[in-house]
């Protein structure tokens, strides 16, 4: 499965972003990833009108997020105002890995 | 006959610009909001929103200012439990009594320094949510209540924790209820401003500093222990609050020549917003932060939602002059807020 993240924006102006390959991590993360995937019904969330991807309300985190598994493969962005629940674990262990990558890469 | 619209007076919600629809399906992005029925925050909120028009006028009282906070008991949804109302004896969760406490007093400012009644200056309640989601790095208003996360407890700790933060977020309200800028571009980083500018003029207030004694940073009280020290805006110097790893360098300019024209954050928002930031420091050390706030506040009332950094400049010498004949601020205030922009670099020509 390939994950790419990104989220920017908030009160801190936060600008990260995390792009993995689950077959690259450990198995324990691997499988942690994978099961919030599955958990969040990713590729089920049923998503209605176009939002803004701009000018969203503000101080909201903008969140972008792309993954691929198997034959499957979807993009969606989001804000704190319009995600759903069940996206936000997920969501928020990508914007952890994120900031400690961010954190690492000094 | 009876209308039932939303009733927020710039409603987001609704606003779908084409273009943006356009871009995203060219890039195969679905940037979507998710269905009302799958989400019963979207829909609890919209529900609370139809009324009946026919019992409005628009002038009329919708409230009086009362506070409310709910506690989202770290789910990642508003209004789970209300937790106490205005006149509420003291709550058993610190967080709680400390946000009831600061927005309290963001609302007396605005009632008793600026005269205004509220966000939308008709007695609007405060809503406020605090413990959202799990560590949640942030604090949003989101159109008609503001929503705070406790942090991580090692980048940021809570942000209900910090006046500046609590009024920084009802500014945004009383923002989206006079100018209503929209949060792009110029118009956005002064919608930002604003909210730092009320944010630092009501933690000056009720910490009764000055201009000269006040640290004029933005965000200080929230950095947890891996960036304690740091803050995310310096008023004062923009572009020095940070340097770390893991945020990188504070990126605020504080002068036109190194202003920000890329696309991320909005078109900079909160990266521009050094610019008028600045200005609004400058213009505190001559005349006093509470007269400057009332320039700007004036100012505010006279915006249009595409408003830019020249026009604004524009409305707040002019908002000064306005106050010097009312005797509010002293005589040579507007010519303090020309020099304050002239060394910012505004307006351009």
């Amino acid at each position: 499965m390939i994950i790419n993240f990104s989220c920017q924006g908030g009160f801190a102006n936060l600008q990260i972003a995390f792009s993995v390959d689950t077959s690259e991590l450990s198995e324990s993360l691997s499988q942690e990833l994978i099961d919030l995937v599955e958990r969040s019904h990713f590729f089920e969330l049923q998503l209605q009108q176009a939002a803004p991807k701009f000018s969203g309300p503000p101080d909201v985190f903008v969140y972008e997020l792309t993954i691929q598994d198997a034959n499957k493969s979807r993009a969606i962005a989001c804000n704190d105002v319009t995600a759903p629940p069940a996206l936000r674990p997920l969501l928020a262990r990508l914007q952890k890995l994120a900031l400690e990558q961010s954190s690492n890469s000094d | 006959m009876t209308f039932n619209r939303c009733f927020c007076n710039r409603c987001m919600c609704q606003f779908v610009p084409p273009e943006v629809t356009a871009n995203l399906a060219k890039a195969g992005v679905e940037t979507a909001q998710i269905s009302a029925r799958a989400s019963n925050q979207q829909r609890n909120r919209r529900k609370n929103k139809i009324v009946n028009l026919s019992t409005l006028t628009p002038s009329a009282k919708v409230g009086h200012a009362m506070r409310k906070i709910y506690d989202s008991q770290h789910e990642w949804e508003q209004r789970v439990e209300l937790v106490r109302s205005e006149g509420d004896p003291v709550n058993s969760d610190l967080v709680v009594n400390k946000v009831y406490d600061y927005v309290g007093i963001v609302r007396d400012f605005f009632k008793k320094v600026l005269n205004r009644d509220s966000i939308d200056n008709s007695g609007m309640d405060l809503v406020l949510n605090v413990h959202f989601g799990q560590k949640y790095l942030n604090a949003f208003w989101d159109g008609d209540e503001m929503t705070f996360g406790d942090g991580d407890g090692e980048i940021f700790v809570g942000f209900a924790d910090s006046l500046d933060v609590v009024a920084h977020e009802l500014a945004h309200g009383v923002t989206q209820f006079t100018a209503g800028l929209e949060y792009k571009d110029q118009s956005g980083a002064l919608n930002e401003s604003f909210s730092d500018v009320f944010g630092t003029a009501i933690t000056q207030f009720a910490n009764q500093e000055t201009a000269d004694t006040a640290d004029w940073l933005i965000g200080d009280e929230i950095m947890g222990p891996r960036l304690y020290g740091e803050a995310l805006r310096s008023m004062k110097e923009p572009g020095t609050a940070y340097s770390n790893s893991l945020m990188g360098k504070d990126s605020q300019p504080s002068h036109m020549k190194d202003y920000y024209s890329g696309p991320k954050d909005n078109g900079g928002v909160h990266i521009n917003s050094g610019i008028p930031n600045k200005a609004f420091y400058l213009t505190s050390m001559d005349i006093g932060t509470d007269k400057a706030v009332l320039i700007w506040y004036t100012a505010l009332q006279r915006l249009t939602p595409t408003t830019d950094f020249n026009t604004a400049v524009a409305a707040l010498v002019d908002s000064a002059r306005l106050l010097v004949r009312e005797g509010q601020v002293p005589c040579g205030s507007p010519q303090v807020v020309r020099a304050a922009f002239k060394a910012v670099g505004l307006p351009t020509v």
